[in-house]
């Protein structure tokens, strides 16, 4: 290991400072999560995970704090136009030691400010050269610091593949910026980066896992390869790629790339440069919304990217989340009767979500269930009306037909059509369980809560 | 009217040893109330006792739960018992009545239209949420004898999951933490397993007395805090949903 650290040249800077510039400087990253995996502390050290991941505070634009996300240095070599630290822009530049980032990391972490440690770094010298220091970095705060809690690294485009392997068996979770939707996107504004470039490490990691899962299936091995997964990001608006698009790119990424998890991040245009749009409305953030919806009916509801959106239909509806959507075009379909359906057609009604379709299978076991139980069970109600009966019965005399059910879906706040003071609607978040441990609808009720950061 | 209210205390083997004792006495279950804490001047009932908790009893309630509805259901009525809620002794008590009168028990959790399980699940999760909350929430401050110390006000009482996080997660720190509503502590030695002690004050001078580095390291995480947020996406009503404001009195980057 043997870097010497002549490329700090920030050694007169306080510490504050330091963080200032290097927290600033990874803002734009979205992935905060810290699940994924569990992992009980050996007694010896210091530091434990919960599959679910833990939110340890909130920023003021409202996105969760999980990890101490920096960089390990602000300086560049490369020169994308949508990033603040971009070779040709004038930021003042800081870089960190390994020992000062592991010192920042069980400090905070022992005052239970964070759950652990997300590391990215822009390119100093050349990818081999970054890759390096992130591996030693990690090295360092897993074996002399003991540390068990959770890490996240970037893995760097077109560094070496034993770096990369290395860092890999020290991490819980590794990801690769795809940054741009397409080939064209990227190289019009990452001109040092191509879509081999980062497609080539994410199939690295990928087969690592699969390995790495085979291997403990075998052998019971004590270290993992990057046990929580593999994630990536995109940034939405700052190209002309549509929803289609970036949906079946995600969806790809999915299948073909066993991604754990893909964020979408509204453009915000920090460089002033003539090849990025200027957005006057700001980052665009009702699109990247609709994203993430469009991303769990993916990943969680049996949807595919072409019952959602098609070539002649290219972007999501702005008024209508994809799922009410979808269901107002297959019209046909509904009513469904909640006591008969199967499970896959529960999970397609508008205001029934994953835990109450569950709840719903278990409970008509032990006899029908009425409008009332569906309540009871966290079904919104307001929503699914318009699409269900209940033992033959529709809840109200609503009629199947579009352009009415839109309407009252989007009367003002959402009033119920008809005041009926007998029935009142819980709110849905006393059913948001968090806590059950273990479970992958767990998770995502969790990672949904903070899927914006 | 009620016949029978019985007081318990306000722990898991006071209501399983009320539960218990409604059975060893013959009471009628459905004019029978529960309630675990503090006597209430409100309620009014022909009769009621005071129920002594009893190890021998409780094992006898936990394990007809285990047996019964599964381990599951054990858990699930631990963590219900930990809340607040003036009610949840006696929907514990008529959830086990009812489950009792099922043929299919294994189902009891599924049987959400019933009303006690539906409220006893409904604490289970409100506590669950409230633990999962305060696992991030919670904040240490490292006094000068190295000792990291917590002040919290959960609304339920859940300071044991909170001492058997930590203790897993920092197995060598002296660390204690402190409920301010209960006045409850738990406390956990380096290398050793905690324990909870109850009915002691804390020395409130203890938090003039931070360690050298405390401060340094406060000041650190606000700059970090501040940094990390995106201007342009600035949203403090998605940040109060998130991290609601009575958490806040106990978190330092908002102070």
């Amino acid at each position: 290991m043997g870097i010497e650290m002549d490329y700090c040249v920030t050694d007169t800077m306080s510490m504050t400072e330091k963080l200032g510039i290097l927290a600033d400087a990874a803002k734009y990253d979205v992935a905060c999560t810290s699940s994924g995996v569990e992992k009980n502390g050996d007694g010896t050290g210091i530091g434990n995970t919960i599959s679910a991941g833990i939110c340890h505070s909130f920023s003021s634009d409202g996105r969760c704090i999980s990890l101490l996300k920096i960089l390990l240095t602000n300086e560049c070599i490369f020169d994308c136009k949508y990033c603040i630290n971009r070779r040709s822009n004038d930021v003042a530049r800081a870089s960190f030691s390994p020992k000062e980032i592991c010192d920042l990391t069980i400090q905070f972490y022992r005052r239970n400010y964070i759950e652990g440690l997300f590391l990215s770094s822009g390119i100093l010298r050349s990818p081999d050269y970054t890759m390096e220091l992130i591996y030693q970095t990690i090295f360092l705060l897993r074996t002399k610091y003991d540390f068990q809690g959770y890490i996240h690294i970037k893995a760097i485009p077109g560094a070496d593949k034993k770096l990369i392997y290395q860092a890999g068996l020290l991490a819980d979770r590794m990801s690769i910026n795809l940054e741009l939707p397409t080939a064209e996107g990227l190289r019009e504004l990452a001109p040092n980066k191509t879509r081999d470039k980062i497609l080539t490490p994410m199939k690295l990691i990928r087969n690592g896992i699969i390995e790495s899962k085979n291997e403990i299936s075998i052998y019971k091995k004590s270290r993992q390869f990057v046990p929580a997964g593999q994630s990536t990001q995109m940034i939405v608006g700052a190209t002309r790629e549509t929803d289609y698009q970036i949906m079946t790119i995600a969806e790809a990424l999915y299948n073909q790339y066993n991604l754990k998890r893909v964020f979408y991040s509204a453009f915000v245009r920090v460089n002033d440069d003539t090849s990025l749009p200027v957005l006057k409305e700001g980052p665009p953030l009702l699109r990247e919304h609709r994203l993430y919806q469009a991303d769990f009916l993916l990943r969680y509801y049996g949807f595919s990217t072409r019952e959602l959106l098609s070539e002649e239909r290219p972007n999501f509806n702005v008024l209508l989340d994809p799922k009410c959507n979808w269901a107002l075009g297959h019209l046909e379909l509904f009513p469904m009767e909640i006591n008969r359906v199967d499970y896959s057609q529960l999970l397609r009604i508008p205001g029934i979500g994953v835990k109450s379709a569950q709840r719903i299978v278990k409970a008509r076991r032990s006899g029908n269930l009425c409008f009332d139980d569906l309540k009871k069970m966290g079904v919104v109600l307001k929503r699914a009306l318009y699409f269900i009966t209940c033992n033959g019965k529709m809840m109200y005399n609503t009629k199947i037909e579009e352009n009415y059910i839109i309407r009252n879906l989007l009367s003002p706040k959402e009033l119920y059509p008809f005041s009926k003071d007998s029935v009142t609607y819980r709110q849905l978040n006393l059913f948001d369980d968090m806590s059950d441990g273990g479970n992958e609808f767990y998770m995502k009720s969790r990672e949904r809560s903070c899927m914006n950061g | 009217m009620y016949e029978w209210i019985i007081y318990c205390e306000d722990s898991l083997e006071g209501v399983f040893t009320a539960i218990y004792e409604t059975y060893e006495y013959k009471y009628n279950h459905e004019r029978t109330y529960i309630h675990a804490g503090e006597i209430s001047n409100y309620m009014l009932a022909e009769h009621s006792r005071y129920s002594q908790a009893n190890p021998e009893k409780t094992r006898k309630v936990a394990q007809t739960v285990i047996r019964e509805f599964g381990m599951d259901c054990y858990k699930l009525i631990c963590r219900a018992l930990a809340s607040y809620e003036e009610f949840k002794a006696d929907s514990v008590y008529h959830m086990i009545e009812y489950g009792l009168s099922l043929k299919n028990r294994r189902n009891l959790l599924n049987d959400l239209s019933n009303s006690y399980v539906l409220n006893v699940f409904k604490m289970k999760i409100e506590v669950c949420n409230e633990i999962h909350h305060m696992y991030g929430f919670l904040r240490f401050t490292e006094i000068d004898n190295g000792l990291l110390l917590s002040k919290i006000g959960p609304k339920n009482n859940i300071i044991i999951f909170l001492a058997a996080h930590f203790e897993d997660r920092f197995p060598l720190e002296n660390f204690a933490i402190y409920d301010e509503t209960r006045e409850l502590f738990a406390v956990h030695p380096a290398g050793k397993q905690f324990i909870i002690v109850s009915g002691e004050k804390i020395d409130k001078e203890i938090f003039n007395h931070i360690s050298q580095d405390e401060e340094i390291y406060q000041e650190l995480f606000k700059t970090f805090w501040k940094c990390i947020a995106i201007q342009g996406r600035k949203n403090k009503k998605l940040q109060t949903q998130m991290l609601p404001l009575r958490f806040r009195d106990y978190m330092m980057e908002f102070r």
